[in-house]
């Protein structure tokens, strides 16, 4: 049986060193041309003019819910959200209930995810009930098929144990993902600790809160080896550490979310508790330093650390409401909002005649140099956040057909009840984003048109 | 779909911090407050202006003071003011505060005077429901009433607001942990008086400039250059974590006695919130002339006369009140 087949026209097309004008043939689960005009007799075609098509997303932070907390989120509404959002894969937390913290229940939660349609990989915990005293079973879970181990939630503050963790990572070819936040600091903390902070009276949180923690991570590596995500990186300081780990050749990954790229800590003036997150948003500055940052290429990935709450959580005091945001939904446009932020930088300013992206935009109505950022941002979530869990994707023939188009022009007012979760606590509420998710494709099958679930 | 915070609507109006006020609302409060003051001294009655008002008094925290101090001001303004004792075990086990707002609400009370232990919540309530909000102190962040009435205080020692600008004030003490403290500085500083925060470090905020305030880890250093010396109780109850320095090292290094007495100004000035700790941040008697601290109890109840005209929005002095009709 011939499979129908689908072209992919009119698109900027996501390639390695750029985005390029480019069309895609997809037959069955798997691309089978990408070329500047493919012929698209006896084909459908799905007209992506205006728009920029990529790998669908890879999420490397989400916290499912599952098991435990069906009040916040179920797996049918996170895959919702997820399709809704362009992504095909997402890696869950550990921190259920009850913690994935051996290889029996990192199995059953595993079987159960699976019945999602989309990719969700389960982390185990570094720790015994996450509770930093004691390693969970490395061999046993890695065995079972575990590839990522993270404490994630709080930071593992007992050097010696994350110095073990790391050995293991090393033996076991696993990768340790640290929440990266000394717990001395943090205690009793709320919010970032800045102006607004002592303005509003609450307990902050230093950054050197995070970046001590990188510090030591990372001189740990040095001496174990092994293999190191940092998560949610929200410190200017962490960056310049982690650049220069990378530098020395160590194994480092490292992701920002798309809240700490949109948000800082003044909107914390009205104590809504929809932006009490941990790590906390931080100053307008150190958002503008990671927005600069990302768009330079510090980062593997953009994650969203989706954390949906039910709604009585949040609505406490300040300091008792829980911590979290839901967000993966919106990441691509939270996230492509912060980029457009800062003015072109001198480097960007200085692209040259024969430059990919002064081509490019003839088909996408934005600037060479935001059609670059664009470009990074699409390989922060899509192939590089799938090289952190140790995958490769990619739009060239013989890959699978797991693509997403979107609209980088389209402007959108944040609504939650355009939001699939089960939970409210969304901090875009009534914020202009920039962008859009138009269609999408998991294994050559159409999941998304015009923005809805299609199957 | 249950919100976090409700769409825009038409509110009633709330003091929940300093920066709700404008600088002409803040110089309206102080000028109605002199009046109700006249009103005191001549008459020793006043109009009701709020009766046919309900003002429940929600406080999450103990403070017979303070709940008295607005107790007192709504009912000679004629209030009917009902006292809604809350149950410290209800806040710590962390009950929806949304659930004991829609009570005040269903009671009828067209003003809630809020205490609370955490930063914010007074705020929250306002934006939850339609309550009319006096915060009454929340947490480490804000107590405004208690900060107008020491600016009505001070306006009377120097003969009017605009004799404020230039005054130097010290506030001295804990100010890491007073809300006290963050509304004077939101205050004060509009009306142009420079403010020196004096504490140890573990008593110290991390960033004096973002209260737009100096900072003096040594009262020696300030004393000899004040207009005013604004002493903080030492409030163990709100210490979390506990601090470095003994009381005895606080009191050696921070306390008003004799000595520090004297190297102060002959003119200035000593307040404090109330109730003093004899011996802790006061050991010395004050010449009468110099203190202010029982005429900031007594302005303390004229401001908050004010403030519950102002925010009810009823004329203040006489006439009908206009139930009903708000503005903000
Ligand atoms: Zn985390």
């Amino acid at each position: 049986m011939s499979e129908e087949k689908i072209v992919i026209k009119g698109g900027l097309v996501l390639r390695p060193d750029g985005l390029h004008p480019l069309d895609i043939a997809i037959q069955g689960e798997v691309i089978t041309e990408v070329a500047p005009e493919i012929d698209s007799t006896d084909s459908r075609v799905v007209d992506a003019g205006g728009c920029v098509v990529s790998t669908s997303f890879y999420d490397t932070h989400t916290h499912s819910r599952f098991p435990g907390d069906p009040e916040a989120e179920t797996i049918d509404n996170l895959s919702e959200q997820a399709l809704l959002g362009g992504y095909q894969y997402l890696l869950a937390m550990a921190n259920t209930e009850p913690t994935i913290d051996s290889a029996s229940i990192w199995k059953a939660v595993s079987d159960e995810l699976k019945r999602a349609p989309i990719e969700i990989e389960q982390a185990a915990s570094i720790t015994v009930g996450r509770k930093g005293e004691r390693l969970v079973d490395f061999v046993s879970l890695a065995e079972a098929g575990a590839n990522f181990f993270t404490d994630d939630g709080t930071g593992l503050g007992s050097t010696k144990l994350m110095y073990e963790a790391l050995k293991m990572s090393d033996l076991l070819g696993v990768t340790i993902g640290q929440h990266a936040q000394d717990p001395f600091l943090f205690d009793g903390a709320s919010m970032n600790l800045g102006a607004t902070s002592v303005r509003l009276g609450l307990i902050g949180e230093p950054e050197v809160s995070e970046s001590s923690m990188v510090a030591r991570d990372i001189e740990l590596l040095k001496a174990t080896g092994g293999r190191l995500h940092v998560l949610h990186v929200s410190a200017r300081e962490s960056i310049n550490l982690i650049r220069a780990a990378r530098g020395e050749g160590l194994r480092i990954s490292a992701e920002v979310t798309p809240h700490h790229l949109l948000l800082n800590d003044s909107m914390l003036e009205g104590f809504d508790t929809s932006f009490k997150v941990n790590p906390p948003l931080r100053s307008r500055s150190t958002q503008m330093a990671l927005v600069a940052s990302a768009i330079r290429g510090d980062f593997d990935a953009v994650a969203s650390d989706h954390a949906p709450h039910p709604y009585h959580t949040k609505q406490r005091p300040f300091s008792q409401a829980s911590f979290g945001m839901i967000g993966l939904q919106s990441a691509f446009l939270a996230s492509w909002s912060a980029f457009l932020e800062p003015p072109a930088f001198p480097p960007e300013m200085n692209i040259g005649a024969e430059h990919w992206s002064q081509r490019a935009t003839t088909r996408v109505a934005l600037e060479p140099f935001e059609l670059q950022r664009l470009h990074r941002l699409l390989e922060m979530m899509g192939p590089g956040a799938a090289r952190v869990v140790g995958r490769r994707i990619a739009i060239e023939p013989n890959a699978l057909a797991s693509i997403v188009v979107c609209d980088p022009t389209t402007e959108s007012v944040g609504r939650i009840d355009e939001i699939a979760s089960n939970s409210t606590n969304f901090p875009y509420q009534g914020r202009n984003l920039k962008g859009r998710i138009v269609a999408g494709f998991i294994r050559g099958k159409e999941i998304l048109k015009e923005g809805k679930l299609w199957f | 779909m249950n919100r976090l915070i409700s769409d825009p609507v038409p509110r009633r109006r709330s003091l929940t911090q300093i920066s709700d006020l404008s600088d002409t609302e803040v110089l309206e409060l102080v000028e109605r407050a002199e009046t109700y003051r006249q009103m005191e001294e001549n008459t020793k009655r006043f109009s009701d202006v709020l009766k046919d008002f309900v003002v429940a008094t929600l406080f999450f925290e103990g403070s017979t003071r303070t709940r008295l101090s607005f107790t007192l001001a709504a009912e000679r303004l004629g209030a009917r003011v009902i006292d809604l004792g809350v149950s410290m075990s209800s806040v710590s086990k962390g009950e929806s505060l949304k659930d004991t707002c829609d009570t005040v609400s269903a009671l009828g009370a067209d003003a809630v005077v809020v205490r609370h232990p955490n930063e914010g919540a007074p705020l929250q309530i306002a934006s939850w429901t339609n309550l009319a909000v006096v915060n009454a102190g929340d947490g480490c962040h804000e107590h405004p009433t208690q900060a107008l009435g020491d600016l009505f205080s001070l306006s009377s020692a120097f003969g009017g607001v605009k004799n404020l600008s230039a005054k130097r004030v010290a506030i001295v003490g804990d100010i890491l942990h007073s809300r006290v403290a963050r509304s004077l500085c939101s205050l004060l500083g509009r009306f142009g008086v420079s403010v020196v925060l004096v504490g140890p470090p573990d008593m110290m905020v991390d960033r004096p400039s973002a209260l737009g305030a100096e900072f003096s880890y040594d009262l020696d250093e300030v004393v000899g250059e004040v207009d005013v010396l604004y002493l903080l109780r030492i409030q163990r109850e709100r210490i979390r974590g506990g601090y470095n320095s003994s009381i005895e090292s606080y009191t050696k290094r921070f306390q008003l006695d004799q000595k520090r007495y004297q190297k102060m100004p002959s003119t200035s000035i000593v307040m404090h919130p109330g109730p003093v700790n004899r011996g802790v941040e006061l050991a010395v008697k004050v010449a009468e002339e110099r203190s202010l601290i029982a005429e900031q109890v007594r302005n303390g109840v004229l401001m908050r006369m004010a403030v519950f005209s102002k925010i009810l929005d009823t004329a203040w002095i006489g006439g009908q009140p206009q139930k009903g009709a708000f503005h903000g």
